[in-house]
């Protein structure tokens, strides 16, 4: 043996010396790696006092806290999932949002973006970044069916929406002015031309788009689209434009931006369902509509609820389901 | 050389290994199904997960730290019905949508869920303030104390000889005090009340009932002080100043620091632990 090794010493140096590196870069590599723990062969989150809190622990607690409504997150998306029809436009279109949002947070958090965009779609109930398209077209198919929901039960919504709302489609056309009670002679020179361009036959349109100083409305012919009673407008703008009837026009309204000329485009229903803030403020005015849209879609496909009774009334309160819905 | 080939392969197998991230048990049983979809178990509970479960973990921690520490006796179900009965008057009509939205199934289930836990830590957090009370009083300075505030240095003179005359310092506070937070009436203050730092700096060295002999000027604003101390010995009003300093976050902090540690505090998933090391740092275990 001695002689062996004496032969041999070289050799085993070598190989004592790769061991010990070889142990070495294994416990570095692993030194910093959280430890799993098992009880009874269950996963165990944390521990303190000496007792194992299980994952199935930490399941029951969980589910005490967010369980309904994390139960109506995955139940939502079966639901659209397999009663909502999409199409090419729709994909191409979740499509496009994906990777919008991929390039918005490389933009923002640089070569870190991928782990931000992942606790992102985590939070929303997804587990990789890949899924960003799928999220997506959910949201897209529920806004689809949510307008539908809305369209074909209008006899539902329409009336006490219109009543309490007054919806309509708006345009203006602004002078703006730093003081508009004492205009600049610059000021009142730009105001006089605009109303010598009405004046003269021009069109509302087209002196909007070539003379008013909102220039975000002007490149739409001064349309500002969509509004009610409870948008974020000026008071004296949100008042005037609320008292026209469809096609009247206003005298010239001050406000702290200046002096404006406001029409009303339309009041149809025909045109305000082309608007989705026709459609967001009706989800705005009836909160639970949507939820009681999929409930019912679900009831198409069937739900079985295991024999959970208790998880069937804590989803019904949660969707403000009552008894006969 | 086999066996070494063998340790070889073993180890670098160990270097490969992940941090331990857990699975809830019966993963696939349907929770409920609609249609041809079925949620499982284990959908639910990664979905959960998900949600930012550090403040779960550490809300459970401290109830089992705190059902070892403190009975659920009836003191504490009277306490904890008491502050029911206030919350519920104050949300009014809207107090059972409440419950609703944070998932409680009904009245008791709050008070079990919510407000017993709640409680326990009231009572946890005097017993500790009681406890540690020498230390805790020398750090806070809990005093009792008259405050009035004037926006011009001579106001606050003229009121410091009034007061030194024999006036009344309610009184000569509604004479000359410009707030109405300061009027003048007996308060229990103390580092983290929230006052001025040249109140709390003046407070911090008195040791004796006393009145300011010059106005304290607050030097972020243009603001005077009168401070005139009835107690600067927290022993003489114990119940208060434990009650008070037992408001103070940070020494319930303090307290729930200690008790982690000592109920040896251990995390084993990466996800929790990355969580609890983002929001809740203080109470993971010291390497």
């Amino acid at each position: 043996m001695l002689d062996t090794i004496k032969k041999h010493w070289f050799v085993i140096l070598v190989g004592i010396l790769f061991i010990s590196a070889s142990v070495y870069f294994a416990y570095d590599q692993t030194k910093d790696i959280l430890r799993g723990k098992k009880v009874d062969g269950k996963d165990v989150v944390f521990e303190i006092n000496g007792q194992n809190i299980t994952a199935d622990d930490f399941y029951e607690k969980l589910y005490d806290e967010m369980g309904i409504s994390a139960i109506y997150t995955l139940f939502e998306r079966a639901v659209i999932a397999q009663s909502a029809q999409s199409d090419k436009d729709l994909e191409s279109e979740a499509r496009i949002q994906a990777n919008s949002t991929i390039e918005n947070f490389k933009s923002y958090y640089g070569d870190s973006y991928e782990a931000v965009l992942l606790q992102a779609i985590r939070g929303v109930g997804y587990s990789k970044v890949s899924d960003l398209e799928t999220y997506f077209k959910h949201l897209l198919l529920l806004e689809k069916e949510t307008k539908n929901h809305f369209i074909t039960n209008s006899d539902t919504f329409y009336e006490e929406f219109f009543e309490k709302k007054s919806p309509r489609l708006v345009s203006h056309i602004l002078v703006a002015m730093d003081d508009p009670t004492k205009p600049t002679e610059q000021e009142q020179a730009r105001w006089d031309e605009v109303k010598e361009a009405l004046a003269s036959g021009k069109s509302f349109k087209e002196v909007a788009k070539e003379m008013s100083d909102d220039t975000g409305s002007a490149a739409n012919d001064g349309s500002i689209g969509y509004m009610d009673s409870t948008s974020s407008l000026v008071p004296e703008f949100l008042l005037a434009a609320l008292s026209l009837d469809e096609g009247e026009t206003s005298e010239w309204i001050r406000t702290t931006y200046g002096w404006h000329l406001i029409t009303v485009d339309s009041t149809s229903v025909e045109d305000l369902e082309k608007e989705d803030g026709f459609f967001s403020a009706l989800s705005t005015h009836f909160p639970n509509a949507q939820r009681q849209m999929v409930w019912a879609m679900a009831q198409e496909l069937n739900i079985d609820f295991k024999g959970n009774s208790e998880m069937e009334e804590q989803l019904k309160v949660f969707l403000k389901i009552t008894e006969g819905e | 050389m086999k066996k070494i080939l063998v340790l070889l392969t073993l180890i670098l197998t160990l270097a490969g290994c992940s941090d331990a991230s857990v699975r809830v048990s019966n993963r696939n049983e349907a929770v409920i199904s609609v249609g041809s979809t079925s949620i499982t178990r284990g959908q639910l509970f990664d979905m959960m997960m998900n949600q930012d479960p550090a403040g779960t973990v550490i809300t459970m921690a401290k109830e089992i730290i705190l059902a070892d520490k403190i009975e659920v006796t009836d003191e504490v179900r009277a306490k904890a019905r008491e502050t029911f009965e206030t919350i519920k008057e104050s949300f009014g009509e809207t107090f059972s949508d409440y419950l609703v939205q944070y998932g409680y199934k009904d009245e008791q289930d709050y008070i079990d869920k919510a407000l017993i836990p709640f409680t326990l830590q009231e009572f946890a957090t005097e017993a500790y303030v009681r406890e540690n009370f020498e230390r805790l009083s020398a750090e806070y300075y809990p005093r009792q104390v008259r405050i009035l505030q004037t926006t011009k240095e001579e106001d606050a003179k003229a009121a410091i000889a009034e007061i030194q005359d024999g006036a009344n310092f309610e009184d000569t506070a509604k004479k000359y005090s410009t707030s109405t937070t300061y009027k003048g009436e007996m308060e229990l203050v103390h580092k983290a009340s929230g006052k001025p730092t040249a109140i709390n700096t003046y407070l911090s060295t008195v040791r004796q009932p006393t009145l300011t002999s010059t106005p304290i000027k607050d030097d972020t604003n243009t603001l005077y002080y009168v401070v005139q101390v009835i107690e600067a010995n927290p022993e003489r009003f114990l119940d208060e100043a434990v009650k008070s300093l037992s408001a103070i976050a940070a020494i319930s902090d303090e307290m729930f620091v200690k008790y982690f540690e000592e109920a040896n505090f251990q995390i084993y998933d990466i996800d929790v632990y990355a969580g609890v090391k983002e929001s809740f740092a203080k109470f993971l275990p010291k390497k």
